[in-house]
């Protein structure tokens, strides 16, 4: 690839890439039985010279002040300082932030794949704010998808974030599934039995265009010249292969670290379903002041 | 190549050390290749990156461009800027498809007329091996001129000009956040701003043409559709562009034009 | 009811929702988000969508024109104290560099010159320096990320840009100096760093990393090969004040140094316990990996600064804690982490078998040392391939490493394990010493018994479990354990209260390396646990700060 951006990396495809790393010259075996030379000789001017040569120097605002310069006066300011607040209050609301768990995406769902996003990313696509001013599209080549899976990525977790989890999952479906004509969304997830049985899932009858699977994910590679994506999943005990214009991976949220501090430091035991439960609410802790809003 | 070719070379001198030393070398009658046109300017530092895309978008076969030696110049630093000015054009240009040796930068003062005629000789040798403007190149002729034409573009923008002339100012003083920059560095930057300008300015140039979808602007400038759609984007986000529809499952972009 | 003042952390659909109800409810509301921006519609997940009510949107007009809720974008909470039933909070916002009243910013956005990762939109677009994130909200800000990520990543945070780039520039003596300025060991870590940062490294991504350690090895070497002397420049005035550093390691040698530059030349005493300095660059790491003359160089262009190290002097036993801490102003802990951990099976105090550190320690030193016939080494890390390697090069004819993961599992680096194996090491992998064979009280065996890779358990590696009835016994005349160092912290009196961790380490406090003792401060793998070499000189350098600050009575 030409420009490789992906988990928070911008790094340009120049030229001299790929090139290979200088190899460290090192003595051989023979010469190192019996004695305590040291092994690694150290690079000669011109390698040296050369490896250094391969640093990208990476930096991205130059301060070159291009924009201070095309804005009017003062509109920029490069040694506006920051700022630091003390402040004495009565209360504190914590939230659950929007944050999600990428490491531990297994292998198998493919997510280094271009044609894979995550439900957020696609959250910000079906955005009015997002970049593509609400429409849905392959991160490939732009065009809109026609079949898209949904794709359960994460084991047993607390019931109740797996449901919130789903949900959001589910809504993002529907809405693409009115946004793109003649869509046809899967969704794939080992919990959707246990969805449609518990509380949260009583509208799932109601959804229509979208074909829930109570399956698993065996794996998800890239096919054709188009990268679609071909996913082989389980289902009622057997195996099916499918091809999709784009697989949404479902992500396991987890609390910002900043919220987790600042629940540690108040004294409150918080994880991510302690805020799902009641919907917009704001909802007491056992310590005095310290209040938990409710995810919507 | 053909002994036949005659090449068209253009020969930039500045009025203070070069174009005295082809002054030099005529009145000492040294013989040279008469295949150079003498353009005499004030200063090498006077040469507009724009200006040396314009000498190949015009057909020239080479470009030589001589000033006074460093530390000479009658302006102090003309040569000095000239030098970055011209490394960064050279670099767009032969990352748009030039062949690297049709243009260069040399020296010669007001006492070397031998100098001169040598580099005039050296030069000419050269174009004459690499044949015409076109065949020694990346593309071939009318493909070559459409490169050159974005290449120019791209120079004529505020964003490589501004950088590059912050040049000596980054290594030497540091930018506004007094960081210093390594020379490497700061040619990496202007590097990688070149391969961004180039493909934002041939993505614009076929979208003023026609409206188009990414995966066909992908396939028709050989920039990989994940980052043509980015570059799009990045567009749409910027103002310049903005969608046109939808035909079939491709959403069509359209160029807005400068002003928003 | 009286106002009250509520702070909400987080600027997402809930969060402006509580700041409108309590800005309602007539009190003032502090809003504070990590983010430039705030808002952004939130598609619901507490309930499945059955009529067009799709999106969750914010009410970001509101917040706008509300005078009782103050917007802290860019802004984290660092400090959160509760007192009194109130809390005290300490915001730190960032700054945006922009003034957003006094133009729309279209055009700085339109002409700059690079382009950088969206967080906001996942990744999906580029965003370029000056930029809003949300656009709805607004909120223009001017991102620049204080270090590249190598240099994030870089425990002592070299600036690996700058010197690289002197480097490709031809210019050594200044990539040097640019080094010094926060490491004075560039010899010596630039041969035995694990590099961290060649692991993050962008580059990386593309084909392979920048080799950023031995390029720091190029520069220091063409110092020593040219026969340069090292500038060495500390302030004139120097402040009257006296510090102990004890431990000479790279840790207390990295404090020592700083402080030098600060301003305490001169008066600046390391005590060291073994009769040479380096700690665990001298006696941890063999000869062949960082030959000791080297490492004298950097020590000596320590000393230079104004540092006195006083060598076999041990605190406890030739010196009382007591004693430096009355004679000093501070003091610095820098001991290290020399005491091998046991392997929890039986007659492991059988002669024959050995401590690998302590193994390393006397072959460093020029000790006798056990070189005859075949050994086994227990463990995985990089002290277990230095006494296999080492083992090997004294004389014994075969030597086994036991491992009881597998070797993707093994904390020790890759390229050392190649290194061993390709010198003759004999790795065994999935096998779990269980006792130690012993005859005439001298060991002459391992018996061991096979593991299998189970479920991954806290660490996310895959816990090892027994396979019933697989025990043998493996033939050695020699055992080494390489599972682990710990900090041997009996210098200090109990009487003075210090806590300890798990690693029998000084507990401090992370940001300044000061222990619950006023006046002392500790670094390194004594404050750390055994960790790589280059941590410990940042801890030194935290260090000397700290002690700056608290000498000179600043907070």
């Amino acid at each position: 690839m030409y420009i490789y951006e992906k988990k928070g990396r911008y790094i340009i495809g120049f030229q001299d890439i790929p090139s290979a790393r200088a190899e460290m010259p090192e003595i051989s075996v023979k010469e190192r039985q019996g004695n305590f030379k040291e092994v690694e000789t150290g690079f000669p001017e011109d390698v040296a010279v050369a490896e250094a040569k391969r640093c990208l120097s990476c930096r991205r605002c130059l301060g070159c002040a291009l924009c201070w310069a095309e804005c009017k006066p003062e509109a920029i300011d490069f040694e506006m300082p920051d700022e630091d607040f003390d402040l004495t209050i009565d209360k504190v609301v914590l939230t659950s932030g929007m944050q999600r768990k990428i490491a531990p995406i297994a292998g198998n769902y493919g997510n280094k794949h271009m044609n894979v996003v995550t439900d957020l990313q696609v959250e910000r696509m079906l955005a009015d704010t997002g970049p593509s001013n609400g429409l849905i599209y392959r991160p490939q080549d732009g065009e809109i998808p026609k079949k898209i899976a949904f794709v359960q990525t994460f084991g047993s977790v607390d019931d109740k974030i797996r449901d919130a989890t789903l949900i959001f999952g589910i809504n993002e479906a529907i809405i693409a599934q009115k946004k793109i004509d003649g869509a046809e969304i899967s969704f794939i997830s080992p919990d959707m039995d246990a969805l449609k049985t518990s509380a949260a899932g009583s509208d799932l009858d109601k959804v229509s265009g979208v074909n829930f699977v109570n399956g698993t994910v065996v794996e998800a590679a890239e096919a054709g010249e188009n990268k679609d994506i071909e996913v082989k999943y389980e289902a009622n005990g057997s195996e099916k292969i499918e091809t999709f214009d784009l697989v949404v991976l479902l992500t396991q949220p987890q609390l910002p670290p900043s919220i987790e501090d600042a629940a540690k430091m108040v004294g409150v035991e918080v994880n991510y379903a302690s805020f799902l439960g009641k919907p917009g609410e704001l909802v007491e802790t056992d310590k005095p002041g310290a209040v938990l809003a409710q995810n919507v | 190549m053909t002994e036949d070719f005659y090449p068209r070379i253009l020969v930039f001198c500045c009025n203070w050390c070069s174009y005295a030393g082809a002054d030099l070398a005529g009145v000492s009658r040294i013989q040279y290749p008469a295949t150079g046109r003498i353009i005499r300017g004030m200063c090498s530092g006077r040469v507009d990156p724009t200006l040396i895309a314009d000498a190949f978008i015009y057909g020239a076969d080479g470009f030589l461009i001589l000033g006074c030696h460093f530390g000479d110049c009658h302006y102090i630093d003309g040569n000095y800027k000239a030098q970055e000015k011209i490394d960064m054009a050279h670099e767009a240009l032969v990352y748009a498809g030039l062949n690297p040796d049709r243009l260069e930068f040399n020296q010669a003062s007001a006492a070397e007329g031998q100098r001169f005629a040598d580099l005039n000789t050296e030069f000419h040798e050269r174009i004459q091996k690499l044949g015409p403007l076109g065949s020694a190149d990346k593309y071939p002729l009318p493909e070559l001129t459409e490169r050159l034409k974005i290449a120019q573009k791209a120079l004529a923008g505020p964003k490589l000009r501004w950088v590059v002339g912050k040049k000596s100012v980054f290594t030497n003083g540091g930018n506004k956040y007094g960081e210093v920059f390594t020379q490497h560095e700061i040619n990496r930057t202007l590097s990688g701003i070149i391969i961004d300008e180039m493909a934002t300015h041939s993505i614009i140039a076929a979208l003023e043409k026609k409206p188009a979808a990414v995966k066909d602007l992908a396939k028709e400038l050989e920039i990989p559709p994940p980052d043509t759609l980015k570059y799009v984007l990045a567009l749409n986000r910027r103002g310049f562009v903005e969608m046109d529809g939808v035909e079939g499952t491709s959403p069509m972009y359209k160029y807005k034009g400068e002003q928003s | 009811m009286a106002e009250q003042k509520v702070l909400v952390m987080g600027g997402g659909v809930a969060g402006i929702k509580a700041a409108l109800e309590e800005a309602a409810a007539g009190n003032k509301v502090y809003l504070t988000e990590h983010f430039p921006g705030i808002g952004g519609e939130r598609i619901p997940q507490d309930r499945i969508i059955t009529d067009g009510d799709a999106f969750a949107v914010p009410d970001l007009a509101a917040i706008k024109e509300n005078d009782n809720i103050e917007v802290l974008t860019n802004g984290d909470v660092q400090a959160l104290v509760g007192e009194n039933g109130q809390y005290k909070v300490k915001v730190h916002c960032r700054t945006p560099r922009v003034h957003t009243e006094k133009d729309n910013l279209v055009n700085a956005i339109r002409v700059c010159p690079i382009h950088m990762y969206d967080d906001y939109n996942e990744g999906l677009e580029w965003r370029t320096a000056v930029d809003f994130f949300n656009s709805a909200w607004g909120g223009y800000n001017l991102y620049k990320e204080d270090m590249p990520v190598c240099q994030r990543t870089c425990p002592i945070n070299l600036d690996i840009r700058t010197y690289v780039g002197q480097i490709a520039d031809g210019k050594y003596a200044e990539s040097l100096a640019t080094i010094r300025k926060k490491l004075p060991f560039p010899l010596s870590i630039g041969r035995v760093c694990p590099h961290p940062c060649e692991g993050e490294c962008n580059r990386g991504y593309m084909d392979e990393p920048i080799s950023i350690c031995f390029l720091k090895r190029y520069v220091a070497d063409v110092e020593i090969n040219s026969n340069v002397e090292p500038k060495i420049q500390v302030p004139d005035e120097t402040y009257p004040e006296k510090i102990a550093i004890i431990g000479g390691g790279p840790s207390g040698l990295t404090c020592a140094y700083h402080l030098a530059l600060l301003g305490y030349s001169n008066n600046i005493t390391v005590f060291e316990a073994l009769p040479e300095p380096g700690g665990m660059f001298r006696v941890g790491i063999p000869e062949y990996r960082l030959p000791k003359a080297i490492l004298a160089k950097d020590i000596e262009f320590i000393t230079k600064h104004g540092v006195e190290i006083k060598c076999g002097v041990r605190i406890g036993k030739d010196i009382t804690f007591d004693d430096i801490k009355s004679d000093y102003d501070a003091v610095l802990l820098a001991i290290g982490a020399h005491k091998g951990m046991s392997m929890r099976v039986k007659n492991e105090e059988a002669e024959g078998c050995f401590e690998g550190v302590k193994y390393l320690r006397d072959a460093g030193l020029g000790n006798e040392i056990p070189n005859k016939g075949t050994c086994i080494v227990v463990g995985g890390g990089n002290v277990a391939m230095d006494v296999a390697r080492t083992s090997l090069r004294v004389g014994f004819d075969q030597v086994n490493l036991l491992y009881r993961r597998t070797r993707k599992e093994m904390p020790a680096s890759p390229w050392e394990v190649d290194a061993a194996e390709e010198e003759g090491v004999a790795f065994h992998f999935l096998v779990a010493p269980q006792e130690v064979v012993v005859k005439d009280g001298k060991a002459v065996g391992m018996k061991c018994l096979k593991m299998e890779l189970g479920e991954p358990d806290a660490s996310g590696r895959r816990k090892p479990v027994p396979i019933e009835g697989s025990e043998f016994v493996m033939d050695s005349d020699t055992v080494f354990a390489a599972i682990g160092q710990v900090t041997d912290n009996s210098l200090v009196d109990e009487k003075f209260g210090f806590k300890f961790g798990r690693k029998l380490n000084f507990e401090v406090n992370p940001r300044t390396f000061e222990t619950n003792v006023e006046g002392v401060f500790a670094s390194g793998d004594a404050a750390t646990g055994a960790n790589i070499a280059v941590r410990a000189c940042a801890g030194g350098k935290t260090a000397a700060e700290s002690i700056h600050k608290y000498l000179r009575g600043m907070k």
